[in-house]
C-alpha cells in the first residue's frame, strides 16, 4: 500500500474530529447533568421524558389543588365547630332557663345569634363559604327572617384525572332544617325569654329545632372530616406516585455522572494519545534524513 | 571512431536533458503534494533508436516519452462522485433537520410541552378559585405564552423551509457554473490531446474535481467518450454536458411558494425534474423542505386545531363571571401559526367562563374543570392519543429523523474517506517516494555530467596527440 502524506493527514483529521466531537458531547452531558440534550440524542427517550414531565407537573397541580382545598376544609370545619359550641350554649339556655336572669340570658342568646350569623357569613379569601356557587353574595340576611341567599352548589376540587371531590358549600343544608332557620330560632328564643308575661312553653318550643339543627351541623362536620381524610390519602398517593415517576424520569433523562466522568477520562486519554501519535507520525519523511 | 566520441557526447546530452526533465516532474509532484485533486505524474523514459554500422550497434541514449503519465484509477472518479452525491444528500438533510430540531426546545424544558402543561394547570387554578382575578390573569398569561410558542414554532419551521429553499436556489446556480466549466475543460482537454501527443493531466484533474463537486449537489450519470469528452446526464437522462456544450437548470416557484428545479432544453422548453432528483444536496434540501419539515408543521397544526377547537367548544358552553354564555376562547384561526386568544377575553378576564351553564356564578367551576380535563381526552390520532402524547410522538420523530440522517451522514463520511484514501494510494504524492526519485534522477544527472567531462578529457588527449 502506498501511503501519501495526505492519507495520514486526512485520517488524523477525521479521527481528531471524531474524538473531539465525542469529548464535547460527554462534556455537555456532564455540564447539563442530562444524557438527552436534544431530541436526536435519544428519540424514544425524549418521548418518555416529555410524558414524565407532563405527569410530574400534573401531579404537582393535583397536590396544589388538594392543599388549597384541605385548607378550605379545615377552615370550614373550624367555623362549624364554633357554631356547634354556640348552639350547645343556646340549647342549655333553652332547656333550663333561669327565670331570674332571663334578661341576661336573652342578651347571651342575642350575642350567640350575632356570632353565629357572623360565622355563617364567613369568607374564605374573597368568597363566602356557605353561599354555594353564589360566593360573592352574603350567605344569610342579617335581619329576620334571615333568608338564605346562596344556591345548592358545592365547591368541586380536581384531585386526579377525571376525579373531583365536591366540598359542601350550601349553608341552607347546615343552618336550616325544614322550616326552622337557626337564626330565626335564636331570635324566637330571645323574644320568648324577654316576653312579658313569661311563657316557658314558647322557650321550650325552641329546644327541638335547636337539636335538629345541631345534628345538621354535626352531619356537615362529619362530611368535611371524610373529605379531609380522602384528600389526605389522595395527596399521599400522588406524593408516592410523583416520586416514582421522578425516579423513572431521572433514569431516562439524567446522565449517570460517575459513568460519564469515567467516559470523559477515557475519551480524554484517547484524544491525547491520538495527538501524541499524530505529532510523531506527521513529521518525519525521507527529507529529514537526506543531507 | 571520432563519431563514437561525439556520439557519446550526444548520449550524455540526452541523459542530462531527460534526467533533468524527470527532476522537473518530481519537483512538480512535490510542489503539488497538497493540491486538492492532483494526480501524481511520471515521466516514461525510453531508449533512442540505436545506430547500426558495420562495426556493430551503437546506442544513442535516452529520450522522454512526450506523454507524461498521469497515474490514476479511471473507475475511481465515478465511485468518488457517487459517494459525494450520497454524502451531499445526508449532509444537506442533516444540516436542515438539526436546525429544525433546535426549534423544538423541549429537551431544555422550555418547549411546547411545558407551555401546554402550564396552560392546563392554569385552568385547574381557576377552578380552585373561579372568581379570583389573579388566577384568571395567570390563565390568560399562560394561554398567551402557549399561543406564542405555537406561533413561533410554526414560524421557525417555515423559516427552516425557506432556508432550504434559498440553498436550493444557490445550488442550481453553482450547478450551472460547474457544468459550463466542465464543458470548457472538455474543450481544453480535446485540444491538448488531439493527435495523442500530449496528455492534459492538469485539466483532467480539474475536471474530476468539478465532477465531484457537481455530484455532491445533484445525482448525475457521466461517461468519457473516445475523444476524451465527458458527457453528463441528469438522473432521468437530460443532458447537462455534451462535448463542449452545457445545458442550464433553472428554478420556478411552485404552488407551495417554493422553487422547483427545471431543465432547460436547447429550444428553451422547461422540464420539471424536481421529483427525479434522488441524491445530492439538492435531494437533501428538497426532502427536508417538501416532506419532513411539512410533516412536522402538519402535525403541529393538527394539534393546535384539535386543542383550540376542543377548548372553544367547551368554553362557549360555560358561563362567564357576569353570568353570560362563554365566547370562543381563541380567535378564529387556521393552524398553529395564527392561534391567538380572543381579544375580548384578553381585555376582560371576567369573560373566562369557569362555571357550567347549570351553575351559579362566581363560585361555579365545573366548566374550568371540564376544560382542564381536555388534556386527558383522546383527541388525536383517530381517538388513540391525548394532545400531550401526540406532541411527545412528534418530538420523538423529530429526534428520530435527525438521528437517522446523522447515522447515514456518518456512514457516508466513512465511505468517502475510504474512497479518498484509495484514490490517494494510487494518485497521491508520497514524499518518501519523490525523495527517492529525486536522489535517483540526481545521481543519474551527475553521472551524465561526469560522462561529458570524461569525453572532454578523451578529446583533449586526442588533440594533444596531434
Amino acid at each position: 500500500m502506498r501511503i501519501s502524506a495526505k492519507i495520514m493527514a486526512d485520517h488524523i483529521k477525521a479521527n481528531l474530529a471524531k474524538q473531539s466531537t465525542q469529548l464535547m458531547e460527554t462534556q455537555l452531558k456532564l455540564a447539563s447533568g442530562k444524557r438527552i440534550n436534544k431530541p436526536s440524542d435519544d428519540p424514544v427517550g425524549i418521548g418518555k421524558v416529555l410524558d414524565y414531565r407532563t405527569t410530574l407537573k400534573t401531579v404537582d397541580q393535583y397536590r396544589d389543588n388538594i392543599l388549597e382545598s384541605r385548607t378550605r376544609v379545615q377552615f370550614t370545619e373550624s367555623v362549624l365547630g364554633q357554631v356547634s359550641e354556640f348552639i350547645e350554649d343556646a340549647k342549655k339556655v333553652a332547656t333550663s332557663p333561669d327565670i331570674e336572669d332571663k334578661t341576661a340570658f336573652a342578651q347571651e342568646i342575642r350575642n350567640i345569634r350575632q356570632q353565629v350569623l357572623g360565622l355563617a357569613n364567613s369568607k374564605y379569601g374573597a368568597n363566602y363559604l356557605f353561599s354555594g356557587h353564589l360566593s360573592d353574595t352574603a350567605s344569610f340576611d342579617l335581619a329576620p327572617p334571615y333568608g338564605y341567599n346562596g344556591d345548592s352548589g358545592s365547591h368541586r376540587v380536581v384531585v386526579g384525572e377525571g376525579i373531583t371531590v365536591p366540598i359542601e358549600a350550601d349553608g341552607s343544608q347546615m343552618f336550616i332544617d325544614g322550616a326552622d332557620n337557626l337564626f330565626q330560632v335564636l331570635d324566637d328564643l330571645e323574644t320568648a325569654l324577654l316576653a312579658d308575661p313569661y311563657d316557658p312553653a314558647a322557650v321550650k318550643n325552641t329546644v327541638d329545632p335547636l337539636y335538629r339543627i345541631a345534628d345538621r351541623v354535626k352531619l356537615a362536620r362529619s362530611g368535611l372530616a371524610t373529605d379531609y381524610k380522602r384528600l389526605e390519602r389522595t395527596d399521599e398517593y400522588w406524593k408516592n406516585f410523583g416520586n416514582a415517576v421522578e425516579t423513572m424520569r431521572q433514569t431516562v433523562e439524567d446522565a449517570d455522572i460517575t459513568k460519564t466522568a469515567i467516559d470523559m477520562q477515557v475519551q480524554q486519554t484517547a484524544y491525547e494519545v491520538l495527538l501524541a501519535t499524530a505529532a510523531q507520525v506527521v513529521q518525519p519523511t525521507l527529507v529529514d534524513f537526506l543531507r | 571512431m571520432a563519431n563514437i566520441i561525439y556520439g557519446m557526447l550526444n548520449v550524455a546530452r540526452t541523459a542530462l536533458i531527460t534526467q533533468q526533465k524527470a527532476l522537473d516532474i518530481t519537483a512538480n509532484n512535490i510542489a503539488n503534494v497538497n493540491t486538492e485533486g492532483y494526480s501524481r505524474q511520471r515521466l516514461n523514459m525510453e531508449q533512442n533508436e540505436p545506430v547500426r554500422y558495420d562495426g556493430g550497434t551503437l546506442g544513442t541514449g535516452v529520450r522522454a516519452n512526450r506523454t507524461i503519465q498521469r497515474i490514476y484509477d479511471r473507475f475511481l472518479a465515478g465511485q468518488i462522485a457517487g459517494a459525494a452525491s450520497q454524502q451531499g444528500r445526508w449532509d444537506a438533510q442533516l444540516e436542515t433537520l438539526e436546525k429544525a430540531e433546535l426549534m423544538f426546545d423541549d429537551a431544555s424544558g422550555y418547549g411546547l410541552n411545558g407551555a401546554m402543561t402550564e396552560f392546563w394547570n392554569s385552568w385547574q387554578d381557576v377552578a380552585n378559585n373561579p372568581s379570583g382575578y389573579t388566577e384568571r390573569s395567570m390563565l390568560l398569561a399562560n394561554t398567551q405564552n402557549l399561543t406564542l410558542v405555537f406561533n413561533k414554532l410554526s414560524r421557525d419551521l417555515s423559516q427552516v423551509q425557506g432556508d432550504s429553499d434559498l440553498s436550493i436556489n444557490g445550488a442550481v446556480d453553482t450547478i450551472n457554473s460547474l457544468t459550463s466549466e466542465i464543458a470548457g475543460l472538455n474543450l481544453k482537454i480535446a485540444e491538448v490531446e488531439a493527435g495523442n501527443q500530449h496528455s492534459a493531466n492538469e485539466f483532467r484533474d480539474q475536471r474530476d474535481l468539478k465532477l465531484k463537486a457537481l455530484s455532491n449537489l445533484v445525482d448525475v450519470n457521466s461517461f468519457e467518450d473516445a475523444d476524451g469528452y465527458l458527457t453528463i446526464h441528469t438522473a432521468n437522462g437530460h443532458t447537462l454536458v455534451d462535448r463542449t456544450r452545457s445545458w442550464d437548470l433553472t428554478t420556478e416557484t411552485n404552488a407551495a411558494g417554493f422553487q422547483d428545479v427545471f431543465w432547460e432544453s436547447s429550444s428553451g422548453a422547461q422540464q420539471n425534474i424536481t421529483s427525479d432528483i434522488s441524491t445530492g444536496k439538492l435531494k437533501g434540501w428538497l426532502e427536508a423542505r417538501d416532506v419532513i419539515v411539512p410533516g412536522y408543521l402538519t402535525r403541529l397544526d393538527d394539534m393546535a386545531v384539535a386543542m383550540a377547537n376542543a377548548v372553544n367548544t367547551q368554553h362557549s358552553g360555560g358561563l362567564d363571571l357576569n353570568g353570560n354564555p362563554g365566547l370562543d376562547f381563541f380567535s378564529p384561526f387556521t393552524g398553529a401559526s395564527d392561534l391567538t386568544v380572543n381579544d375580548l377575553i384578553v381585555n376582560d378576564t371576567n369573560l373566562i367562563a369557569a362555571a357550567a351553564n347549570t351553575e351559579g356564578v362566581p363560585g361555579g367551576n365545573s366548566n374550568a374543570i371540564a376544560v382542564a380535563e381536555i388534556q386527558n381526552q383522546l383527541l388525536m390520532s383517530g381517538g388513540s392519543a391525548t394532545i400531550g402524547d401526540f406532541y411527545g410522538g412528534l418530538v420523538s420523530d423529530v429526534g428520530r429523523f435527525t438521528a437517522q440522517s446523522k447515522v447515514n451522514m456518518d456512514h457516508q463520511s466513512t465511505v468517502s474517506l475510504q474512497l479518498a484514501t484509495y484514490r490517494e494510494e494510487v494518485s497521491g504524492v508520497s514524499m518518501d517516494e519523490e525523495m527517492v526519485n529525486m536522489v535517483q534522477f540526481q545521481s543519474a544527472y551527475n553521472a551524465a555530467a561526469k560522462l561529458v567531462s570524461a569525453v572532454d578529457e578523451m578529446l583533449e588527449a586526442l588533440i594533444a596527440m596531434v
